[in-house]
């Protein structure tokens, strides 16, 4: 073991080296991270998008009356800002809890008779096991109102890929057959995917799509 | 005859830190977290501590020892490297972004050889500084890994990453525990 004589050798260039390394750590740190604003790819995807809304390319889905639509028919149909979440039926997790919130947003439109200005979406990633009959079980399991609320499937599993990416949804496979993923309420208008809302966070998406449609209507 | 055993296993064990961070292991070491955090990062740090005993690479620090007094300048970095692949973003995208999971297997030896030479110039308490600021942040961020209910990683399930929590403060408790074990026994920086 070498233990260096500071009295042979000076230490400042090593401090200002040193000095020269912490400063491009903090660089490299302030940059792969938006500025400070994402540790996680979460919060890096919301922070994005709120600086610069998405285009959403054009998918085929079914509902739960097995009736093919695609999402521009769906906004053309609709001219309302959307809450989309993404979910798979079986899931006895996440997405109950985003159920949960859809119902008591479902309500909350209602009550304040924004059913106009304002729909939900749920999307769901898993095509395979989602057809169909699996879309109208779910529908009525949280009672939903279809002035309100729409639960669609994609109708070709080559474009889950593709969904997932635009999204910035990840999906991985869990025990008992089901999935791990990130799950959020994703602010959509005209094409466009505007605003990222934790799922904790209802009310706050509320206010999202009321701000959109607002900014849309000035 | 010993060293050269010695000298063998190391470099077995750095072949393997390496090789293992490469298809066809890649896929399968970086599937959970727990073995991308908690086993993958220690192999390739402890393989870059090896390579850094070797004589060219002591030849270079000792090249560079104006800028290292201490081994100061080789902390920093080797803080820099540790803490950026402590963070769930970069995690994810060492798993989603092939190159930037080159650079991660390269950071991280770089890390190891800082590390390993820094520990032989350094005074006790610049070692008690880096060693012990760097295992309470991973203590710390274990702990808060395994009692969170909030996924840090997309890519990882929530269980996988509860596991890595305690496997963090498991391997900062070892890290602890050797270093202690090689200050006691080095008389040298009392």
């Amino acid at each position: 073991m070498q233990n260096n004589n500071p009295l042979n050798t000076s230490i400042l260039p090593t401090l200002l080296v040193s000095l020269l390394v912490t400063l491009l750590g903090a660089v490299l740190f302030f940059y792969s991270t938006y500025q400070g604003q994402a540790l996680t790819t979460e919060s890096l995807r919301q922070a994005e998008l709120s600086d610069h809304p998405k285009k959403i390319p054009n998918f085929l889905f079914i509902n739960a009356a097995d009736q093919e639509l695609s999402l521009d028919q769906i906004i053309k149909n609709n001219q309302r800002v959307l809450i989309v979440d993404f979910i798979y039926t079986r899931c006895q997790t996440v997405c109950i809890a985003l159920g949960n919130s859809f119902q008591s947003l479902q309500e909350t439109l209602i009550k304040r008779g924004l059913q106009d200005q304002i729909g939900l979406l749920s999307i769901s990633f898993d095509p395979e096991n989602d057809d169909a009959q699996a879309l109208k079980r779910y529908q009525q399991r949280f009672r939903m109102d279809e002035r309100v609320w729409q639960v669609l499937s994609l109708k070709d599993f080559k474009d889950r890929q593709n969904l997932l990416n635009t999204f910035g949804i990840m999906v991985i496979p869990a025990p008992l057959d089901e999935f791990e993923h990130n799950a959020a309420f994703h602010i959509v208008n005209k094409n466009y995917l505007y605003q990222i809302i934790d799922i904790n966070q209802a009310e706050k998406a509320l206010e999202a799509a009321l701000l959109v449609r607002g900014g849309l209507a000035q | 005859m010993r060293i050269n055993r010695l000298q063998s296993i190391n470099f077995v064990f750095i072949v393997m830190a390496i090789s293992l961070s490469f298809a066809p292991f890649r896929m399968y070491l970086e599937q959970s977290m727990f073995l991308q955090m908690v086993i993958q990062l220690p192999i390739l740090f402890i393989g870059g501590a090896l390579i850094s005993k070797t004589k060219c690479v002591t030849q270079f620090f000792l090249s560079i020892e104006l800028i290292n007094v201490y081994g100061l300048t080789s902390f920093m970095l080797a803080q820099v490297i540790l803490v950026y692949w402590m963070l769930p973003i970069s995690i994810d995208r060492a798993v989603v972004i092939p190159w930037v999971d080159g650079i991660k297997v390269i950071s991280m030896m770089i890390a190891g050889v800082c590390v390993g030479q820094a520990l032989d110039k350094a005074p006790l308490a610049i070692q008690l500084f880096f060693i012990g600021y760097f295992t309470a942040m991973m203590i710390w961020l274990g702990l808060y890994f395994a009692t969170t209910e909030v996924r840090l990683c997309n890519v990882y399930s929530l269980s996988s990453q509860h596991i890595t929590g305690y496997g963090l403060v498991t391997i900062s408790g070892i890290l602890l525990a050797w270093w202690s074990w090689r200050v006691l026994k080095d008389r040298t920086l009392f």
